[in-house]
């Protein structure tokens, strides 16, 4: 429609007119859009992550409980679990972390139940051969519980599923990993298992405790809830929430502040005086108010993208991950989510927008016939 | 026509600070001719253009423009009829900074909607008739007084309105401007317009060209001097 175009017309004269000022609520409105956008995005590949990882997560996982801290458990505690009816495929499981000195890093030893490899080989996830000082002729020299070297070759690397869950692993045999850590015989880390029948999770867990009182069963279902959680609160709608908040009103303070002008204020009046009606007004103003907020929107997802995706978020890397140390080049890969784009768009486009309208609403309801006074 | 009957006007009604600035007054204006609104300062020209011409209500009565009763009207409809019937030429021209003389004067038109070329002709052909056929692309912070008065003449009369309202049309212009805007005023009556100044400059009210004087004095009308059958 023609009018449409004399509207966005004027618009554009308008926003080129004062586009100092325009470009610098641009330049900050994107840098809030690419914080809280990077948040997310970083946000949802690790929830992605975590979803993959904790597919291969057993339904039951029992610790043993000694003093209220996590202790080997005798690996008989099997057997008995597997009396339990419902419960299924009990078995014990090896798994630690390893300090490594000289690379000043933490890795994951885990002993799977199908490992084919000699003893002394390993296999390993190619964030462990990154971060190994001094890993020479495909050799990782270990310390065993005795602080004897123990060489141990590196067999095969991992194509990793995700990155997350094998940047950091290093798998080996049953022997090799009693002998590092110092695992006696006839114990393991913890017992791993299944339910026949997902209604009877919570019943086998409580059989288990009454017949080893000393265990502690975990449902994958509760880690799960956990993980949820743990990622709503970290990166989700909360945080959008009161960015969103913060947004909104740092704008707010910042249009105050610069205020509608007299200007703008003789502008809008002269405007109604000449024939515009309130709507021909606000259409104008919202027409700017998008323009800015779209561009910010638009610039800040796709640097956030950038940072996130193509750079490995690395304003991140020490405050979220917390692993910091062994991956350096951690890879996350792109998760398109239509909802958290909704979201960010929500919480930043429309405040901005009903922000900015609110005083030139006001000045627009009004008569016009301040205009035929001295407007400055 | 327009037809004031009993129409009155008090800012800040029902508060301590509340103005009177007219009192109930009764005027017809006939169509055509050169109408000039006199007064000393304060006395309620401004305030009865403004209501006239629609920028703001009257506390009580009613004002028919050709029949119609617009006192009632919505604000959107209220606009339209301003843009529509009425031609405003601001005391202090109150064109838009920051845009070309060509614009300002095709604003009011934009919520028209008409083609483009067509709106910019009739710009054009105004600029020309004004004799400011030279300065349509210029920034209107570039012009001397007498050019703005003439752009915002040019500008209250884009939409062809039958009403023009000018407020204190020749405060800041020199004899010789006075002059020049009396003389297109006059012309735009003879053209068939309503021409509605106030002013309390002797070189407008003592001006042949004036049909109709209007005295007022703390918002009430003193006899008129008519000259008009
Ligand atoms: N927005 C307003 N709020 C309160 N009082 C107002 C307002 N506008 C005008 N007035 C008052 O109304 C009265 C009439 O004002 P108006 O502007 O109509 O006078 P005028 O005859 O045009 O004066 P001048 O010759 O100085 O332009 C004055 O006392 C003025 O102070
Ligand atoms: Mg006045």
């Amino acid at each position: 429609m023609n009018r449409n175009r004399y509207f966005l017309d004027y618009t554009l004269v308008s926003l080129w007119r004062r586009r100092w000022k325009n470009a610098a609520l641009i330049g900050v409105y994107s840098a809030m859009v690419f914080l809280i956008a990077s948040i997310l995005f970083f946000g949802d590949s690790l929830r992605r992550d975590a979803a993959v990882i904790l597919q291969d997560t057993p339904e039951v996982v029992v610790q043993r409980m000694v003093a209220g801290r996590h202790a080997l458990i005798p690996e008989a505690y099997a057997a008995a679990i597997g009396q339990i009816r419902g419960a299924r495929n009990i078995r014990p499981r090896l798994w630690g972390y390893y300090y490594h000195p000289a690379s000043q890093a933490n890795y994951t030893l885990m002993v799977p139940a199908d490992f084919t490899y000699a003893d002394d080989q390993i296999k390993i996830g190619h964030g462990v051969l990154r971060t190994w000082a001094a890993a020479r002729d495909n050799q990782l020299f270990f310390k065993d519980s005795d602080g004897q070297a123990l060489p141990l070759t590196i067999a095969e690397t991992f194509s990793g599923e995700t990155d997350l869950v094998t940047a950091d692993l290093i798998l080996m045999s049953a022997a090799t990993f009693r002998r590092i850590t110092g695992t006696p015989e006839g114990f393991a880390t913890d017992l791993v298992g299944r339910v026949r029948n997902q209604q009877e999770t919570r019943t086998v867990a409580a059989k288990i405790v009454e017949i080893l009182p000393d265990s502690r069963p975990i449902l994958r279902e509760e880690i799960l809830r956990t993980y949820d959680t743990l990622f709503d609160w970290r990166s989700g709608y909360v945080l959008v929430a009161v960015s969103g908040a913060m947004l909104a009103f740092f704008i707010f303070a910042w249009d105050k502040a610069t205020g509608l002008s007299a200007e703008e204020r003789a502008e809008i009046g002269i405007l109604k005086g000449v024939g515009w009606d309130t709507g021909d007004v606000l259409r104008i103003k919202v027409y700017e108010g998008m323009a800015v907020s779209l561009t910010a929107f638009v610039i800040g997802v796709m640097a956030a993208y950038a940072h996130v995706y193509l750079a490995s978020a690395p304003l991140f890397d020490h405050a979220l991950k917390g692993w910091a140390v062994l991956y350096p080049q951690f890879h996350l890969r792109p998760v398109f989510n239509g909802n958290t784009l909704g979201v960010l768009f929500f919480f930043t486009v429309m405040p901005y927008t009903l922000v900015t309208l609110l005083p030139v609403w006001r000045v627009a309801i009004a008569d016009p016939d301040a205009v035929m006074r001295q407007l400055g | 026509m327009i037809d004031l009957q009993h129409i009155s006007k008090t800012y800040h009604q029902g508060r301590s600070n509340a103005v009177a600035a007219l009192q109930p007054v009764s005027l017809k204006l006939a169509d055509g001719g050169f109408t000039v609104v006199q007064g000393p300062s304060g006395s309620g020209k401004t305030t009865l253009l403004s209501v006239i011409g629609l920028m703001c209500r009257p506390s009580t009565g009613r004002i028919y423009v050709d029949g119609r009763e617009t006192t009632s009207l919505s604000e959107h409809f209220a606009a339209h009829l301003r843009r529509r019937t009425f031609g405003f030429v601001f005391q202090n021209h109150n064109l838009i900074k920051g845009r070309t003389v060509l614009d300002n004067i095709m604003i009011p038109a934009y919520p028209e909607g008409e083609p483009f070329s067509r709106l910019r002709q009739r710009a054009l052909a105004l600029l020309d008739r004004l004799k400011l056929a030279d300065k349509a692309g210029r920034q209107v912070t570039a012009l001397s007084g007498g050019e703005l008065q003439r752009v915002a003449m040019a500008r209250a009369m884009i939409n062809s309105p039958s009403v023009l309202i000018a407020d204190e049309p020749t405060a800041h212009l020199d004899t010789r401007l006075a002059d020049r805007f009396l003389e297109i005023a006059a012309d735009l009556a003879a053209d068939g317009m309503t021409v509605l100044a106030a002013s309390h400059d002797p070189r407008v009210c003592n001006a042949d060209c004036v049909g109709t004087l209007i005295s007022m004095h703390d918002g009430r009308l003193l006899d008129n001097k008519q000259s008009m059958p």
